[in-house]
């Protein structure tokens, strides 16, 4: 087992990636390596909720902060419960396995945490779109292959 | 360098960088340019040159408040302050303006309502409402309907909304739903908001706009819609849209579970958590339903904000809330909004640039007051989804009784229709807060709703315009003359 | 029709004769303001005359009007903690180079370094960054320049001595509105070189030297063991993204092995968006290179024509070389392949004035604030 060889699975709380994780586990047992599993929070939605809240619905601070706590601890519930479940599948499968739970920019974290762990891949899924509606809606995966200094594999959901 | 700070190089080309960075103040550029060269034209027609300025400054506000380029209370001010810049109207008239008593009468429901809140009173009425379900799934999403309409008759939609998530993601977590799993989480955050937009049509106190139509309607034509009559107006709407509204949840959807004892232990557990009402909340409670008396009785004179005020006193009189948690509850942004609403709506009935406008409108269509009426409502449900519902309202309502007033259109009738057609858009999650909020749980995703809530605007139209036909007349509000 | 181009690298071959009171530091500045650091050399054909109040270089029965670039006079001067601007700084009139945290490998076999102005010996006791501005502000009071160049010398670490060089760069920045370049080892890590501009640095130098992979490694057996041959490339490759264009450098010597490896080396580092910079050293008497090489312009000239050609074709910026008295620069190589690049002198001359200075640091600075976004974890 090469355990230098990390393989980063990047998963997120407000979708499902059941290909993405499959693959993942495909490939550490490939390239024998560890698994590590990163689960990013996004704060965008929670803070365009509260922003909305409070710039359209003119509902106090308090209320708005409390909403963002719920969703975010919500969030965090079942990353923690998401990362598990894939540790427990690597286990299963003998991978070595981690769970990496953070907030904030899906962009960001993964490249950082690509870097901390220094990832020999990075598999994250895509809901399937077109090329246009990427170019619309832009598109975190792209930023992500650009700015990444390894491979990065790609899986459509 | 610290440590914890991360580096990222945009590397897209540099035109793209600046204008990405900058499209703000070129599109703020952009506009005061076309405002500047609109100023050097003639007015047109029939358009006082006083009236073609206020048009001016209604369309930057128009424009502002449905781009949202600046927050919607500071384009409430710019409403307040460009019509005296432009010399349109003068300072001391829009100032005056904004201190409408409609702007006195959504202050202090929002107070009260704040006070319900920081209390506890309000959750406890939620829990309340809620238990008793037993393993009946679809009757506890009945309950959550009820509740959540139930309490947005009485205090704003989106606080209701964001009140209730949290008991909606317990009753969730109590059932062991997994986002995206199953049809019945969706269920749970859809009856919740839904329950809001349908509630927060009921009255006068569910949210800001419903008082602002009133306002604009009474400044610009004498009229009133009093506190019971709105009420009784919209009750067989709000019955008709709740049962569409159900109907739709339990038979679109399926109902996917057997049983929600779970949930309804959870619940009770939590009713019983919340022990006897504090001497706040039954404070509050009194305090409310004398306002509610009183508003019925005395709504004409002294009118809806003095009671209203004279409430949030009473609150302070008895210790109910401190001045601490208002501040924290209450967003004082909406004065601004509503008070810069009013102000530009009688700037554009005082100057003619209204009655012009409604010419014009009158022309493009034809001249039928039915078509009017339609597209009115249409319009008002459609730019609800994507813009602020108080945007809609403060944008269409004047618009709307100008061009109602030469076609013989009731002016009543009409403020009605608008009010209520941009509190039901419900499709998009950016339409409502209420929306927004259930999105997030994670447990639908667009598409999931779009077809029924489209069906539900269909229902909520039609419901609107049998309630004219029919309903409306009763209480002396007609749509057509 | 006297070949300036040829007048330079004639000068580095043999120098000009002692010039009474010059002392053995000095720059000629030659027509159309081409910058020659010149040794004395007293078997020179080349001599300085006073005209007047002029200069002329007269050589070979013809002569070129020339401007001396003295040694500044702060140089003496000292900061107000005691370091002397000479001992931290080399101005090279426009250029002011320096090796602020040890010698280069040049200076470090005990020669000095006409580039870097590392010294054979140890510079001074330690300064600090703060000291180091000071001579900086001196130096700049009295001899304006555009750009600061900062060497790290050579270094193991995995940063590429950008670590040891990066407080410096800020507090450069702080105080002073001046271009800045390094001239670091390639760093491990890409983001390293992010990490550089960000700091505030507006070109960078990954000098592979010897651009064959096994004379590179057989010339810098310690380079290579401390960092890939390839890595120089990854990482030019990397920078190019990142700089501004023409921002990225990297030096080839001559001499250290054949042209034609020479040329090879201009073709893939043009290719990669890289402008070469050919540095012609006439061998120092001890050195490595005249183990290897006796120069012949013959040979050179060419070299230099192809490199104009190659950053013509490749329409690659010459404007982040500044005239470099030591070096022939790409756009020097212009007076070997008949090209005028009107547009391209024009530019290197407005940049050498008060107006054009501002302009490029400005300019660069508003760079940097639109791509650089600095997150805090």
């Amino acid at each position: 087992m090469n355990n230098d060889r990390n393989i980063l699975l990047v998963i997120s709380t407000t979708r499902e990636s059941p290909r993405t994780i499959a693959y993942a586990l495909r490939r550490a047992q490939e390239l024998k390596g560890k698994l590590v599993a990163l689960c990013v929070i996004d704060t965008a939605l929670p803070n365009s909720i509260v922003d909305q809240l409070s710039d359209s619905g003119f509902v106090g601070d308090k209320p708005g902060e409390e909403i963002y706590d719920e969703i975010m601890e919500e969030y965090q519930h079942r990353g923690e419960k998401k990362l598990a479940e894939i540790v427990e599948a690597a286990r299963r499968n003998t991978i070595p396995a981690k769970g990496v739970l953070k907030k904030g920019d899906l962009v960001e974290e993964c490249l950082k945490v690509a870097r901390e762990e220094k990832a020999a891949v990075v598999i994250v899924g895509r809901k399937k779109m077109s090329k246009l509606s990427q170019f619309i809606f832009g598109s975190p995966i792209r930023k992500i292959e650009k700015n990444s200094q390894c491979p990065v594999e790609v899986i459509e959901e | 360098m610290a440590d914890t700070t991360r580096i990222l190089i945009d590397t897209r080309p540099l035109p793209v960088i600046l204008l990405s960075k900058s499209y703000r103040y070129l599109v703020f550029a952009l506009l005061i340019a076309v405002v500047s060269y609109l100023f050097t034209l003639s007015p047109p027609e029939g358009l006082s040159p006083q009236g073609y300025r206020a048009l001016i400054v209604f369309g930057l506000c128009v424009f502002l408040w449905v781009t949202q380029m600046l927050p919607l209370a500071i384009t409430g001010l710019l409403a307040i302050v460009a019509p005296p810049v432009f010399g349109v109207l003068p300072a001391k008239d829009t100032f005056a303006l904004f201190g409408h008593e409609t702007v006195f009468f959504i202050l202090g429901v929002f107070i009260m309502a704040a006070a319900m809140m920081k209390s506890g009173l309000s959750t406890r009425v939620a829990l309340k409402l809620l238990r008793g379900a037993g393993s009946s799934p679809k009757k506890l999403l009945f309950q959550i309907m009820v509740a959540a309409t139930l309490l947005s008759f009485v205090m704003s939609e989106h606080a209701v909304a964001a009140m209730l998530f949290p008991i909606a993601l317990e009753i969730s977590r109590a059932l062991e739903f997994v986002p995206y799993g199953g049809s019945y989480g969706r269920l749970l955050f859809l009856s919740m908001a839904w329950g809001c937009i349908v509630g927060g049509i009921g009255t006068l106190l569910g949210s800001g706009r419903a008082p602002l139509s009133v306002g604009i309607l009474y400044q610009m034509t004498g009229e009133q819609i009093g506190f019971v009559q709105w009420s009784l107006a919209t009750l067989p709407v709000v019955i008709m849209t709740f049962t569409a509204a159900y109907f739709m949840i339990t038979r679109y959807f399926s109902v996917d579970v057997q049983s929600v004892a779970e949930a309804d232990r959870i619940l009770s557990e939590k009713n019983r958590l919340q022990g006897k009402p504090s001497a706040s909340e039954w404070f509050i409670t009194v305090i409310f339903f004398l306002t509610v008396v009183a508003w019925m009785k005395f709504g004409t004179k002294p009118g809806l904000a003095v009671i209203s005020i004279l409430s949030v006193v009473a609150l302070f009189v008895f210790k109910a809330v401190r001045w601490k948690d208002l501040e924290e509850y209450v967003n004082w942004g909406v004065f601004l909004m509503y008070g810069g609403a009013l102000c530009l709506s009688s700037v554009m009935d005082k100057t003619g640039a209204g009655p012009y406008l409604a010419t014009q409108v009158i022309q493009g269509v034809g001249g039928n007051p039915l078509m009017v009426v339609i597209i009115f409502t249409l319009v008002a449900l459609v730019l609800t989804e994507a813009i602020s519902n108080s945007a809609v309202v403060a944008i269409m309502t004047p618009v709307a009784i100008s061009v109602c007033i030469p076609l013989g259109i009731d002016p009543k009738g009409i403020t009605l229709l608008i009010a209520l057609a941009s509190g039901l858009g419900n499709a998009l999650p950016m339409s409502t807060p209420a929306m927004a909020i259930a999105f997030s749980a994670g447990y639908f995703k667009l598409k999931d709703t779009l077809v029924p809530a489209l069906l539900m605007s269909f229902f909520s139209v039609l419901a609107l315009l049998l309630a004219g036909k029919f309903w409306w007349p009763v209480l002396g509000i007609h749509i057509l003359k | 029709m006297i070949n300036i181009g040829l007048v330079k690298l004639d000068l580095f071959l043999h120098g000009v004769q002692p010039v009474s009171g010059w002392g053995k530091d000095f720059i000629l500045v030659l027509p159309e303001n081409t910058w020659v650091a010149v040794s004395p050399n007293e078997d020179s054909p080349y001599r300085v005359k006073k005209v007047g109040s002029d200069y002329r270089l007269e050589f070979h029965e013809q002569h070129l009007p020339v401007k001396p670039i003295l040694p500044p006079s702060v140089n003496q001067q000292t900061t107000s903690s005691g370091h002397r601007v000479g001992d931290l700084l080399h101005s090279h009139g426009g250029f002011i180079a320096a090796a602020p945290r040890g010698p280069c490998r040049f200076a470090k076999s005990g020669f000095d370094c006409k580039y870097c102005g590392s010294r054979g010996e140890p510079v001074t006791a330690h300064f600090t960054n703060e000291d180091f501005v000071d001579a900086l502000r001196l130096l700049l009071q009295e001899t304006p320049a555009e750009i600061i160049h900062l060497s790290s010398g050579f270094v193991e670490t995995e940063d590429g001595g950008m670590e040891q060089l990066e407080s410096l760069v800020r507090e450069i920045r702080k105080h002073l509105n001046i271009l800045i370049s390094v001239d670091v080892m390639p760093p491990a890590e890409n983001h390293w070189i992010d990490r550089t501009y960000a700091a505030g640095v507006d070109m960078v130098y990954y000098d592979l030297d010897v651009f064959d992979p096994v004379l590179f490694a057989a010339t810098y057996p310690e380079k290579k063991q401390a960092i890939r041959h390839e890595r120089y490339l990854e990482a030019l490759q990397y920078a190019v993204k990142i700089f501004p264009g023409g921002a990225v450098t990297s030096h080839l010597v001559l001499g250290l092995e054949p042209l034609a490896s020479t040329i090879k080396g201009i073709d893939v580092l043009t290719d990669l968006g890289v402008v070469p910079l050919i540095t012609f050293f006439p061998p120092h008497a001890a050195g490595l290179l005249a183990e290897r090489w006796k120069p012949d312009l013959k040979e050179i000239i060419p070299i230099y024509a192809y490199l104009y050609e190659k950053i013509s074709e490749k329409k690659l910026s010459t404007n982040w070389i500044r005239q470099i008295d030591v070096v022939l620069t790409p756009l020097e190589g212009r007076h070997f392949a008949g090209g005028k690049s009107r547009w391209q002198v024009a530019m290197k001359n407005f940049y050498h004035t008060s107006v054009g200075r501002k302009a490029a640091y400005g300019w660069s600075a508003l760079r940097r604030k639109l791509r650089v976004k600095e997150v805090k974890d």
